[in-house]
């Protein structure tokens, strides 16, 4: 039967129904057939058995009165009916009475003897009648009833039937046709639509609805059905437009790629990044443009994908015709249809190279100097090292060249940034030049430089290229189209005789510099064990510092008396620290501050002799001795000035001792100021609205520009005792003095001269109306209790 | 066709045929009787009685006259006729024939036709007789034909008695007298 599904629907229907229809009229016919041949049978044989009854209850006085002939003629009664063949009458002895045939040929003999039943025997029926009379038996009837005419009948039937059948074939084809056509025809509009939508992708084409019935409703399910494509289609049309949109204005590259690693797809910018023209190529072709050293980990990360399904994300290098690397990033993950089947790869291709570059350019930053391009602080640490272990393991020399221009601060503050830069990268260009390649020239900060020499074979060579430095450094540069002559000092230490660990070198460079600039500049100095010992003492005394604050007793308070020049007042002291260490002498500040400074004591040291003063003072003020109108000025250092907690310090140190806000003078140092000059504004500015005074010590040593000078919240310029020192004999400082004082006039402010010890400088300065004085010449520096005398001595004489 | 030896073979055969014809007779003679005797107690079988003559208690077979059947008659007596005994007696005359059913005229010479008929005209009885010229008495006549005996049927003379015959009997009947003529 597998033939059967392979017909077309019409000839199903058509067949089906021309089958059942014969089928049917075959088996009503047949079954009406047999039907109708039993039951004529039956009807027969009922109608021969009363034919018999009659004929048998007819001949009984025949029998009875023997009379043969009439019996004979009785039987030929039956022959009105033309299908008895024979008829016989047997006696009560079983003998033939009577008989007649009704037939002309193939006459039988009655049977001789006869049955007590009706037996039908093929295509003939005997019948055996008792004859009785008054219920006794006077003989029998035998019948025989051909059957013939019923065959007869049944052909005749069956071919009457083969004609309904003909009928009925004929009739059912043309239904079966007509309904073949109203069933097909819709089916084959859908079927006609369904294909033109195929062949043209035109959803919105739809199937006639023709006929009302459900293949009508077919029809529109159909198209239902089709609006609904038609609407998913445009979605997906729109959704796919959209990523399209996406894709073409995605700033990184987007490819996708099949299962056979073909790349399917690629957006522009994939090609832009790529450079591949022709983007539908084989991956292992792209990909083998990707430089060795990225190669393998990305086959890597792809057969993980391939086999894992792991996402990845890789950075690599495309190698380009002109030898430049295009750096991407890739990422790409599989792509599952709807069951859930891995069907591709897709991913996004980023350009990183300016990220790349920039990362260089940062890894740069951090290894190397952007002015000069020399090595920083942090790979000449690195290079250190390992130029130290490599020393040690080869057992050679190395030096280490410790360089620090001489006039670099000033050349900046005068000549600008631009110029201390160009310096700079000159004397870099220099240092560069009086080295040979394996040496390395580093900048680690401001004009410091170092010059790492390896396999040194004696300190001569090392003697020599310090020497070609300072040469070549003392030659002229012209920057701005100014000539500027700049030096340098060099502290030399050797490993492994100084030293054999990066720290100490560096420490006894840092050294043998200081020394080389103590030395008056302009040279070279190897570091000797001297230098180490006078580190030691700093260390020594940065020891007892901490040791001395904690205890305060070590510290004592020294005021140096300020007056008025012109009516010789007392008008206030500059608080000075002094320093005597338990059971040794009085240290100098000039040893001690600069520790204090270096080390950060400075903060607790200031505080402490803010806290003194102030104390101090307000008793000479309770005791009537300090004058209202004197103030006493208390130094603050850098690291003070820039110390967060400065103002908080001033008030509750004031608030504390309860010292009166206006009798507080601060001297903060020009170069203090300078370092930052808005941020100094802000802090003065905070000071002064507290109503503390601010005086600018050491004025005309830190190149300040009037314009910030105007800016600055000041009430006193301190003129530098380097000035003062040489007035007389100096007409220059003379001339600066006058100046100075001139212009804080102009701007309000009031002159301090310090250093005075002369006569002759007193005068100068008072011709040129300078406020107020402080020196030897007025008065030493003295403790609390001197100066209380002092005070009176002075109130007394005005 | 009559040629010599064509007389002495029909001579001879005639002579065989008489010879067993006489043997025939006498025993005919006796089987006669019988099959008289027989076809009597059928005959009646064949016969409607009124009802009133069949509520009799008895089937009475009379025999007026000699008796012509030697006493086969008797043979009928234990039999029944419509679920009645058979009762056989002799009579002498027609009046003493009064309850008779089956009247057997053994003289038929002796019986005055217009006397029988108005006897039979208050009566329902079947009358027997022998031989073909008594049928005017007789509405059932035996005669020999061939040999065989055969019945004469008077239906005039049943129907002026109010009798009738099955019509089974009328067609054995040789010969049958209906209708006025």
């Amino acid at each position: 039967m597998s033939w059967l599904p392979k017909l077309h629907l019409r000839t199903k229907l058509v067949g089906s129904i021309v089958l059942t229809s014969v089928i049917a009229v075959l088996a009503t016919s047949f079954a009406f057939v047999q039907y109708d041949r039993d039951q004529e049978a039956t009807n027969v044989s009922e109608d021969m058995r009363m034919l018999a009854s009659i004929i048998a209850n007819r001949t009984t006085a025949a029998l009875i009165f023997g009379d043969a002939r009439q019996a004979e003629s009785n039987l030929k009664a039956l022959g009105e009916n033309p299908n008895i063949v024979m008829a016989c009458i047997y006696d009560s002895g079983n003998q033939v009475f009577a008989y007649h045939h009704f037939i002309h040929f193939d006459q039988d003999p009655c049977p001789k003897i006869p049955q007590k039943t009706e037996v039908m025997i093929g295509e003939s029926i005997e019948i055996y009648e008792p004859i009785e009379l008054d219920h006794l038996l006077i003989g029998t009837l035998y019948m025989r009833v051909s059957l013939d005419w019923l065959s007869k009948r049944w052909h005749d039937q069956i071919m009457y039937i083969l004609l309904v059948i003909f009928m009925v074939f004929v009739a059912s084809t043309i239904i079966a046709k007509y309904l073949q056509f109203l069933l097909v025809k819709p089916i084959k509009q859908i079927a006609i639509t369904a294909r033109n939508i195929t062949e043209n992708k035109d959803y919105s084409l739809r199937a006639h609805r023709g006929v009302k019935d459900e293949l009508g409703d077919m029809a529109d399910v159909f198209n239902t059905m089709l609006s609904k494509i038609e609407e998913e289609t445009e979605s997906l049309y729109s959704s796919e437009e959209k990523f399209r949109q996406l894709s073409t204005l995605a700033p990184v590259g987007i490819f996708q790629i099949n299962l056979e690693n073909q790349i399917t797809y690629v957006n522009n910018r994939w090609i832009e990044i790529t450079g591949i023209k022709q983007p539908l190529v084989k991956l292992e072709h792209w990909l083998g443009r990707i430089r060795m050293e990225d190669r393998r980990k990305t086959l890597k990360s792809w057969s993980e994908l391939a086999q894992d399904h792991k996402a990845f994300v890789v950075e690599v290098g495309f190698e380009q015709e002109d030898n430049s690397i295009i750096w991407s990033i890739i990422e790409a993950s599989v792509l599952f249809d709807s069951k859930g089947v891995v069907y591709g790869y897709m991913g996004a291709l980023s350009d990183i190279t300016d990220l790349k570059n920039a990362q260089i350019q940062m890894e740069n930053l951090a290894f190397y100097d952007p002015l000069t391009g020399l090595s920083n602080r942090r790979l000449f640490k690195d290079r250190l090292s390992k130029a130290v272990a490599e020393s040690k393991r080869r057992g050679t020399f190395i030096a280490l060249l410790f360089l620090d221009l001489d006039q670099f601060k000033r050349i900046n503050d005068s000549q600008g940034h631009d110029a201390g830069d160009q310096l700079l990268i000159e004397v870099a260009r220099k240092l560069k030049e009086c080295i040979r390649e394996s040496d390395t020239v580093s900048r680690i900060g401001g004009d410091e430089f170092t010059v790492l020499l390896t396999d040194i074979d004696s300190t001569h060579g090392v003697h020599h290229i310090a020497e070609k430095i300072l040469h070549s450094l003392s030659m002229p540069i012209f920057i701005n189209n100014q000539e500027i002559i700049n030096t340098a000092s060099i502290g030399i230490t050797l490993s492994p005789s100084d030293g054999d660990d990066e720290i100490t070198l560096m420490r006894n460079a840092d050294l043998a510099m200081y020394q080389a600039k103590a030395n008056g500049r302009n040279n070279f100095q190897f570091f000797s064990e001297e230098m180490n010992k006078e580190m030691m003492g700093y260390l020594k005394i940065e020891k007892d510092l901490r040791a001395s604050i904690d205890s305060e007793d070590d510290f004592i308070i020294y005021y140096q008396p300020k007056i008025d020049l012109i009516s010789n007042r007392f008008v206030g002291a500059e608080a000075l620290i002094r320093w005597v260490p338990d059971g040794k002498n009085m240290i100098s500040p000039d040893h001690f501050i600069p520790i204090a400074e270096e080390s950060g004591l400075i903060v607790p040291i200031g505080k402490w002799v803010l806290r003194k003063a102030c104390m101090q003072i307000k008793q000479l003020l309770d005791l009537g001795i300090w004058p209202h109108d004197a103030r006493v000025a208390v130094n603050l250092s850098a690291r003070q000035f820039s110390d967060p907690g400065l103002v908080l310090n001033l008030k509750e140190t004031l608030e504390i001792t309860g010292c009166p806000v206006s009798i507080l003078e601060l001297e903060i140092t020009e170069s203090t100021l300078m370092d930052n000059v808005e941020l100094a504004i802000l802090t003065m500015r905070e000071i002064k609205e507290m109503g503390i005074s601010i005086a600018i010590d050491d004025f005309g040593t830190g190149y300040s520009s009037l314009s910030y000078l105007k800016r600055f919240p000041i009430d006193i310029l301190k003129v530098d005792r380097s000035f003062v020192m040489d007035i007389p004999a100096d007409l220059n400082d003379m001339a600066i003095t006058a100046a100075v004082i001139a212009m804080a006039h102009k701007l309000n402010l009031r002159v301090v001269a310090e250093g005075i010890e002369t006569t002759e400088q007193l005068d100068f300065l008072r011709s040129n109306r300078c406020e107020y004085g402080q020196g030897y010449l007025i008065a030493r520096p003295m403790p609390a209790f001197d100066l209380e005398g002092f005070i009176l001595q002075k109130s007394k004489a005005s | 066709m009559a040629n010599g030896w064509h007389k002495k073979w029909a001579l001879s055969l005639m002579i065989v045929l008489l010879a067993s014809l006489q043997a025939t007779i006498v025993h005919a003679e006796l089987k006669t009787h019988q099959i008289k005797a027989a076809y009597l107690y059928q005959i009646s079988k064949f016969v409607f009685w009124p009802d009133e003559r069949q509520q009799e208690e008895s089937f009475r077979v009379c025999q007026l006259g000699s008796d012509r059947y030697e006493g086969t008659l008797q043979k009928m007596a234990g039999r029944t006729v419509f679920d009645k005994p058979v009762l056989v007696k002799n009579v002498q005359t027609l009046e003493s024939a009064t309850d008779c059913h089956l009247l057997i005229i053994s003289s038929p010479e002796k019986i005055n036709s217009n006397k029988l008929y108005d006897w039979l005209a208050s009566r329902q009885a079947l009358t027997v007789v022998d031989g073909a010229d008594n049928t005017d008495i007789g509405m059932v006549a035996f005669v020999l034909e061939n040999q065989r005996v055969r019945l004469h049927i008077n239906l005039n003379l049943a129907e002026h008695s109010g009798l009738a015959f099955a019509a089974n009997l009328l067609e054995v009947a040789s010969h049958i007298e209906r209708g006025k003529p």
